[in-house]
């Protein structure tokens, strides 16, 4: 994948270098896109957001560069997609105003929400704009103690989510292509009362960063038995998956210095709680995914992501 | 004997932070530091209560009661012969256990250190 800010300056590249004529500009075209899931949709307005930011801040030569990267044939992108990238802020963090979609869907996104500290009020928005749908629209759920108990437990999942960002996604990283924030979103789905919930950051990612973690030797024991029995050595892209189921069942205990603000037993433990729930982490190369009740799986990624993403699908 | 009451949601925040207090306002070392400590030095009993809160991070509660037990301000027998944790709505119960433990860990933990 590649990030807009990269783009960007290849763009510019390839027009000071004579590769590409100065009068075609660089320009966004998501027409062939049919289906964008919420997190899709949050990791897309993160790069842009994270790109304006660093755009509108540094310089060239004596001048800033402004983020200008027009979006083009909008009439013709699928109306689910422009609907979901309205309502997660997309376009007013580009600066385009848009009439509002007249296209109703089963599934409401919130705004997305950005930081560099550990969430608080800004993903209790989140949360409580969430809330709210389904309170209005499900009578007696307000009153419901193990409803609010589930709400509660998410919320600190997703702070739980932001102080890792803080803590430990961005500790010695200093890409200059990487805005030191995290980005979060949820969307709900009345009808199945199902809400989602993601996180984001653009940082160290959990495979790079478990080796400097105190229970790593959990990890690489269990590595090098998985090794032995296979009767081959894998590459690190192939190992992410493994790294993260293995991250995950590391035992922990609360006051483990090292493991502060991991918070990987904690993203679990909301789906435990629920109802019916699901905990999806992505990775690097590395896909996790829990369901309650059943087995966790791990699964290499097709394609690697810049950084961490967290999401919870829990069901009311 | 003189005895203190700290409802976290109505005289601290409705809405706790992380562990640290580089990370944000209302954290567990803030609330440690600046609530929790200071109630225990000046009175006999402190009863803290979680209600009114919207939520708590395990890091908060572990760096605010856990804390006082790893950083060597109490013990646990003193702590809780002094400290009361309670809170009136049951979704708060999973929050009373993870306080528990943070102490019973800090606890195992300070003795280990001394063996």
């Amino acid at each position: 994948m590649i990030s807009i800010r990269k783009f960007l300056k290849q763009g510019e590249e390839m027009q000071a270098s004579g590769e590409k004529p100065k009068h075609i500009p660089s320009f966004l075209d998501f027409a062939m896109i049919d289906t964008c899931s919420p997190s899709a949709a949050l990791v897309l307005a993160a790069d842009f957001d994270s790109s304006r930011t660093l755009r509108e801040t540094e310089e060239f030569g004596e001048h800033k560069a402004p983020f200008n990267i027009p979006l083009i044939n909008i009439d013709r992108w699928d109306k689910r997609l422009k609907r979901s990238l309205d309502e997660l802020g997309f376009f007013t963090l580009l600066g385009i105003t848009r009439p509002r979609s007249r296209y109703a869907s089963q599934s409401k996104l919130m705004q997305f929400q950005t930081g560099s500290m550990v969430g608080r009020h800004d993903v209790e928005n989140i949360t409580d704009s969430m809330t709210k749908i389904l309170t209005e629209a499900i009578p007696g759920l307000e009153e419901d103690e193990g409803f609010q108990a589930t709400v509660m437990q998410v919320l600190g999942a997703i702070q739980e989510a932001t102080e890792n960002s803080c803590d430990h996604a961005y500790k010695d990283f200093d890409l200059p292509d990487c805005n030191k924030r995290w980005w979060a979103t949820g969307a709900i789905d009345v009808e199945n009362r199902h809400m989602n919930l993601i996180v984001y950051d653009q940082g160290n990612t959990i495979p790079k960063m478990l080796p400097s973690w105190a229970k790593y030797p959990f990890v690489a024991s269990a590595i090098a038995r998985f090794e032995r029995i296979w009767k081959r050595g894998f590459d690190d892209d192939n190992l992410d998956a493994v790294k993260l189921r293995l991250a995950m069942d590391a035992p922990v205990s609360s006051t483990d210095l090292e493991h502060r603000g991991k918070g990987f037993p904690f993203f679990r433990q909301v789906v435990e709680q629920s109802r019916r729930g699901r905990l999806l982490i992505l990775s690097r190369n590395g896909r996790f995914l829990y369901e309650k009740g059943g087995k966790p799986r791990a699964e290499p990624l097709h394609s690697p992501l810049n950084g961490t993403l967290v999401e919870w699908d829990i069901w009311v | 004997m003189t005895a203190k009451v700290i409802t976290i949601g109505k005289d601290y925040t409705t809405m706790p932070g992380g562990r640290y207090k580089k990370y944000g306002e209302f954290s567990g070392e803030h609330f440690r530091d600046e609530v929790l400590r200071p109630a225990l030095r000046d009175y006999d009993h402190v009863t803290v209560n979680l209600d009114g809160a919207k939520t708590y991070m395990n890091s908060f509660l572990e760096e605010a009661f856990g804390g006082l037990i790893r950083l060597g301000y109490f013990d646990y027998e003193t702590l809780k012969k002094r400290l009361v944790v309670q809170a009136q709505a049951p979704r708060y119960s999973l929050y009373l256990k993870m306080i528990e433990q943070n102490m019973v860990d800090a606890a195992s933990n300070a003795q280990s250190r001394v063996a």
